[in-house]
């Protein structure tokens, strides 16, 4: 009952007109953000992230979050409509959605699909109504040692999940953990690994860092492959009501959805690439209509779009009761939150919890607005990616150095940007992802903050860290995966050997 | 493996090669009390560890011959954007926001090979003011005023 006299006030502080403006201001970006290719939800939050600096707390937490589920409706329009997937957890969404476009369906899908993230969303924040507060006041007990073992299995957990080789994506988090050990040490304040350069003395700052991998590395692509989006297939209006055997089919991928979205969005990763790819195979498994499956599914568009909007609420627990972030979008939304002077994490709920509750009524109205823009305004979302890239890049470079420099008016930042968006660049042309740098970025603070005080509260004795209950539990937990790893590796390896001696 | 692949994990193991042995000069302190660079030569060593894993199966893989990343045309576009916008930095700073926004869009536009002059002035005119309104006067950001400085 708490909970529910809570989330009303948390309503009565969303419903004022600043907060209502932010809000629709966050999910309307956010939208643009997913239907242009490329922008997706990391670069177009960290966009913004500088233009929130001068707003109060809950307008730019709001805002933030607002792009970010705002993104999920915007990738499939264009999905749909083009099969050009705006965001990458909308690629899953243009197999089947095209397909219903190109038998005169567009309207029928893009409406499942709003329909679906709109009750996806709406449960997930539920959950995260239910979930967020006892996973805090659990994190309570929370020492160094539970950190330090959360970071481990992060970085396990991370590295398995990412669809690259363990290697591969163990080596970009170790990058990541690298690059945010410049600057003065946490622990001792000394001055480390910044070549004498005062500004690298107060470490690297993760706007540039994020808007260099994520904003100027997709400006850099776009400068040597323009993406073309080609002819936008027209929707009008009464197109857009899908036939009766439509709604009962998409009934349960979406209910189906919003539960297998919501605990893949707790774990590190791509949480929602992953869950509309597990929605997806579980609905062709599951279906009665399998045939369809690759050629106009409803089931197909319904289940992973409802997945990928309740993973990104899923995203926000961790986030918002352990202060950790295990997404490139919730470490930007970290990085609005530091901003803004708060700290995510057990004791937000405490210190905090009319923020809390203000982000989590303001969710709500933001699926609300989403649901609202998106089914009518679908074409003219559509045809903001008629927006030439000739125009169109130049002002997001222009946005990028601007809004890097207000962070900290330092002209070494907007260098960083150009040289991370370089770094960027060359990891795309290899096909890296640059999601665990950005990760291990924000995580190996943890981690080192976690190590060292956990070895000197155990004084040599280093046995006790895995002795407390919950770290122990956790490491273990880290052991299995990387069994897990070590046994799949194997296996994968094992499986070439026999195809090359066939 | 293309040679851009190949020639990345060598960088990469190069780059964590000297970020091990420069992290040693911070003290490693002991187990009771580890100094400031225990970590970093922990991140250097595991970094190492998997670049150089990488790096000998770069050895072992052939590269694709033949394959040129971009074409040659828009390899000099895309090093002239990178010249333009490290050029900004200094612009930025000594001409001031307008200005220097004024010049860098008209440049990264006319390099995507926007034909004319007219609309690429108009349009970075109009964004380079509009920039400076919402930064500078709507969020009140310091930005550099340079040459411009009666506003």
């Amino acid at each position: 009952m708490e909970v529910f006299s809570q989330l009303l006030a948390g309503l009565g502080s969303a419903l004022t007109i600043n907060h209502i403006v932010t809000c629709f201001a966050g999910v309307l970006v956010g939208t643009i953000a997913g239907v242009l290719p490329g922008i997706g939800p990391v670069g177009a939050m960290a966009l913004l992230l500088p233009f929130s600096f001068g707003m109060e707390p809950g307008s730019s937490l709001i805002m933030l979050a607002g792009i970010y589920y705002g993104a999920m409706y915007g990738g499939s329009t264009t999905s749909i409509l083009l099969n050009v997937p705006g965001e990458a957890a909308s690629m899953v969404t243009a197999i089947d959605g095209y397909q219903m476009a190109k038998k005169g369906r567009a309207g029928a899908a893009l409406a499942v699909s709003a329909i679906g993230s709109f009750i996806a969303g709406t449960i997930g924040v539920v959950l995260l109504m239910f979930f967020a507060p006892p996973l805090a006041e659990f994190a309570l007990k929370f020492g160094p040692q539970e950190y330090l073992a959360i970071a481990v299995l992060g970085m396990l957990m991370l590295s398995n999940l990412t669809g690259e080789s363990f290697i591969k994506a163990g080596l970009m988090f170790v990058l990541g953990m690298m690059i945010s050990a410049v600057g003065v040490d946490q622990l001792m304040g000394v001055n480390r690994l910044s070549f004498g350069v005062l500004e690298l003395s107060r470490g690297i700052d993760l706007i540039p860092f994020v808007m260099g991998l994520f904003g100027m590395a997709e400006v850099f692509s776009v400068i040597v492959e323009p993406y073309d989006v080609g002819e936008l297939m027209k929707v009008k209006f009464r197109d857009l009501y899908p036939r009766k055997e439509e709604i009962k089919r998409s009934i349960k991928p979406i209910l189906r959805g919003s539960i297998i979205g919501f605990p893949i969005g707790l774990i590190p990763g791509p949480a929602a690439i992953i869950s509309s790819l597990v929605s997806y195979r579980v609905e062709r498994s599951v279906s009665k209509h399998k045939d369809e499956f690759g050629n106009g599914a409803i089931e197909g568009v319904a289940g992973p779009e409802s997945a990928n909007n309740a993973a990104s609420t899923g995203a926000m627990v961790p986030l918002l009761a352990l202060g950790i972030p295990f997404a490139p979008a919730t470490a930007v939304l970290l990085g609005g939150f530091m901003l803004q002077g708060v700290a995510p994490g057990p004791t937000f709920m405490i210190n905090h919890s009319d923020l809390f509750w203000l982000i989590v009524a303001s969710m709500y109205i933001g699926n609300v607005m989403l649901l609202i823009l998106n089914l009518p305004l679908v074409g003219v979302f559509a045809s903001v990616t008629k927006i030439r890239p000739e125009i169109l890049m130049p002002v997001v470079t222009a946005i990028m150095l601007v809004g890097t420099y207000s962070v900290n008016n330092s002209f070494f930042d907007l260098l960083l940007l150009i040289i991370f968006g370089l770094i960027g660049y060359i990891l795309k042309c290899i096909h890296i992802s640059s999601a665990p740098l950005v990760v291990g970025f924000v995580l190996g603070s943890v981690f080192e903050r976690g190590l060292r005080q956990s070895m000197i509260i155990a004084s040599g004795n280093i046995l006790s860290i895995f002795m407390r209950p919950i770290a122990g539990t956790l490491f273990a937990l880290s052991t299995v995966t990387l069994i897990w790893i070590i046994f799949g590796q194997i296996k994968k390896n094992h499986k070439i050997s026999l195809n090359e001696e066939d | 493996m293309t040679k851009l692949e190949k020639w990345f994990y060598r960088g990469v193991t190069v780059f964590c090669a000297g970020y091990l042995v420069y992290s040693l000069f911070f003290g490693l302190g002991d187990i009771k009390n580890p100094g400031p660079g225990f970590v970093p030569v922990f991140y250097g060593l595991l970094g190492l560890i998997f670049s150089v894993i990488l790096t000998v199966n770069t050895f072992k893989q052939p590269t694709k011959n033949n394959e040129k990343i971009i074409d040659k045309q828009k390899e000099e576009r895309l090093i002239l954007y990178v010249l333009i916008t490290l050029a900004f930095l200094p612009m930025f700073k000594y001409l001031g926001t307008i200005l220097s926004l004024f010049i860098l869009l008209i440049c990264l536009i006319k390099i995507f090979g926007t034909k004319g002059w007219v609309k690429p002035i108009f349009l970075s005119l109009i964004c380079s003011l509009a920039f400076y309104l919402i930064f500078a006067v709507v969020l009140k950001v310091p930005l550099p005023r340079g040459l411009i400085t009666f506003i």
